[in-house]
């Protein structure tokens, strides 16, 4: 299988966040900060904490940001969002597959529930297809779109890639309401965050993995 | 060539331990002889300066040219004061000196780490180790190297080849750069401690703080708390432990079984009895054989990372460590004790090594 290639952060990026009044760089801290929490976890913690924080915290972290800005925080049956103060959009955290980041079209990494699903109709409404037909769509507001913060920990390229992207297509699993979310238009794909250069050691065991590489370099 | 400086003389003399007395003797002149060179009422004659160098054991040029930056005794600090003599100290501070020589000729040439060491002055130790190890972004997970990480951060680390086991390490901050300096004459388990120990006084102490018995014990603190922070231990350390179960147990940290002890027994792991029979138990061994579990090596001894790039670096332009050690006119074995007696293979042609071509901003090739 080959490599996806990973994108050159594209500078228009920065503009359309910036029309959204929003900043690559927080997304950064955002997501750094959860990788330094999840790291805090011992064999005490349960198994999925780490997980959880990498994927909880960064919202947390956001909306330590945003809600002095005006965004708001609103749990609409359950779903958790970061809204924007002209409740034109919203963004939440999910996990993305490998693809995320790259130039291949991402996946959410693990299956999601029915008001995801619903925030994709709403999404596809708003882009001109189909019509709103939930009543969860309709409480989020004709107008309002709903964007997924992908994030990928890419262990062996030592990295965290992330893009906040517009999901557009839900496909169902074969049992019942929950699906993934296999296509987002656009994508505003953030610049991956290296593990390396924050000299992290991770992935600790008994061996001698985690190594430091300190940078030296002639003048 | 300089001037003749009597301070470089006396330094290399503090370095090499000797009294006064003894330097004047060794040179064959009067102890008021060598007050004068002191008080600059005097200058030694070529002939003197060449007996200085024998008996110092120093390149004759080195005693010419400006004062060097010395770490001063009140600025670094010291471990088992109550057990250091003055002497021992100011050999330490000397072989320092030499040291910050070799490292403002590297920083002129190399590009190194910047200084990222978080200032927590006042902070109770283990609240101090937790913010740094969140600032740096470790967590609770085992740090593989402590010379590594330390340089990661932009900190000098040299090494000290005292023969005297009562200096452990030292360090100090100069102007924004935080130096560390390691005895490699110990375990490496108790070289990590020292490092991290080290970088306790450099978060808590910084610039001036305090000094004496308090401030050790607060970097010992640091020291155990940076290398075993609590959550992991109260996790993965085992329970009822004896002997035979913290030898298994100190890899976990790479630290020496006294150290996983103490720190056990603080977080309250280990009942007062069972803390007492495993000191009893180790000073039956001798504390300077730290026990290693059954099919495992003893630990290696760390290194720098930045040292051994630099001087691989130099090698590939034909530049040995030697002539490193003639342009800045210190004696090839002081510059070993430095750099942790790094050993690179010699380039063909440097048996008679030439100095750097440039004495104050040597020119090296790009290659």
């Amino acid at each position: 299988m080959t490599q996806p290639a990973p994108f050159q952060f594209d500078p228009s990026v920065a503009s359309q966040l910036a029309m959204m009044g929003l900043e690559a760089d927080d997304f950064r801290d955002a997501v750094l900060d959860a990788n330094a929490e999840a790291l805090e976890c011992t064999p005490n913690d349960v198994i999925s904490r780490a997980g959880f924080v990498r994927w909880s915290s960064p919202l947390r972290r956001l909306g330590d940001i945003y809600v002095p800005k005006g965004h708001t925080r609103e749990r609409p049956k359950g779903f958790e969002l970061l809204v924007s103060p002209d409740r034109t959009f919203a963004l939440t955290v999910a996990p993305g597959d490998h693809a995320t980041g790259t130039d291949r079209m991402p996946s959410t990494r693990i299956d999601r529930g029915p008001l995801t699903g619903q925030a994709v109709t709403g999404n596809r409404h708003q882009l001109g297809f189909g019509e709103i037909d939930t009543d969860f769509a309709r409480a989020m507001e004709a107008t309002m779109k709903i964007w997924l913060l992908l994030v990928y920990y890419d262990e062996l390229n030592e990295e965290i890639r992330l893009e906040l992207s517009l999901p557009v297509e839900f496909t169902r699993t074969p049992k019942g309401q929950r699906g993934f979310v296999t296509a987002f238009e656009p994508r505003l794909v953030l610049p991956a965050i290296s593990l390396v250069e924050t000299a992290d050691v991770s992935n600790d065991d008994e061996d001698e993995d985690g190594q430091i590489d300190v940078p030296v370099a002639r003048r | 060539m300089g001037d003749f400086n009597y301070n470089r003389v006396d330094l290399a003399r503090r370095r090499r331990g000797f009294t006064k007395g003894a330097l004047a003797k060794a040179v064959g002149i009067s102890p008021r002889n060598l007050n004068a060179y002191e008080k600059d009422q005097q200058e030694p004659t070529p002939q003197t300066v060449s007996h200085f160098a024998s008996a110092l054991g120093f390149p004759r040029e080195f005693f010419f040219g400006p004062d060097l930056d010395e770490p001063t005794p009140e600025g670094a600090s010291f471990r088992a004061l109550s057990r250091l003599t003055a002497r021992q100290r100011d050999q330490a501070l000397g072989s320092g000196a030499l040291a910050l020589a070799l490292g403002d000729w590297i920083d002129e040439h190399f590009n190194l780490p910047a200084p990222d060491v978080p200032q927590h002055p006042g902070l109770d130790p283990e609240m101090a180790a937790d913010a740094v190890r969140s600032a740096w972004g470790l967590g609770e997970k085992r740090i593989p190297n402590m010379v590594h990480l330390l340089e990661a951060h932009g900190v000098r680390v040299f090494s000290l080849s005292e023969d005297s086991t009562t200096v452990d390490a030292f360090s100090f901050w100069r102007g924004r750069i935080p130096y560390v300096f390691l005895n490699t004459k110990k375990t490496a388990e108790h070289s990590r401690m020292d490092a991290a120990h080290e970088l306790g006084h450099l978060v808590l102490h910084g610039h001036g703080g305090p000094r004496g018995r308090q401030a050790e014990h607060e970097a010992q603190a640091f020291g155990a708390a940076f290398l075993m922070p609590a959550g992991s231990v109260r996790a993965e350390a085992p329970r009822a432990a004896r002997m035979p179960q913290l030898i298994k147990a100190k890899g976990r940290w790479n630290v020496s079984v006294a150290n996983l002890a103490v720190r056990m027994h603080r977080l309250g792991l280990l009942s007062d009895w069972q803390y007492r029979s495993i000191f009893i138990e180790l000073n039956r061994r001798g504390r300077a054989n730290e026990p290693t579990a059954p099919g495992k090596d003893p630990l290696p001894q760390e290194r720098s990372q930045i040292l051994e790039k630099v001087f691989r670096a130099l090698r590939g332009e034909n530049v040995s460590k030697a002539s490193v050690a003639q342009t800045l006119h210190i004696p090839l074995q002081d510059l070993n004790d430095s750099v942790f007696g790094l050993v690179l293979t010699p380039i063909i042609g440097t048996d008679n090594p030439q100095p750097v071509p440039g004495h104050s901003r040597p020119e090296l090739r790009v290659v």
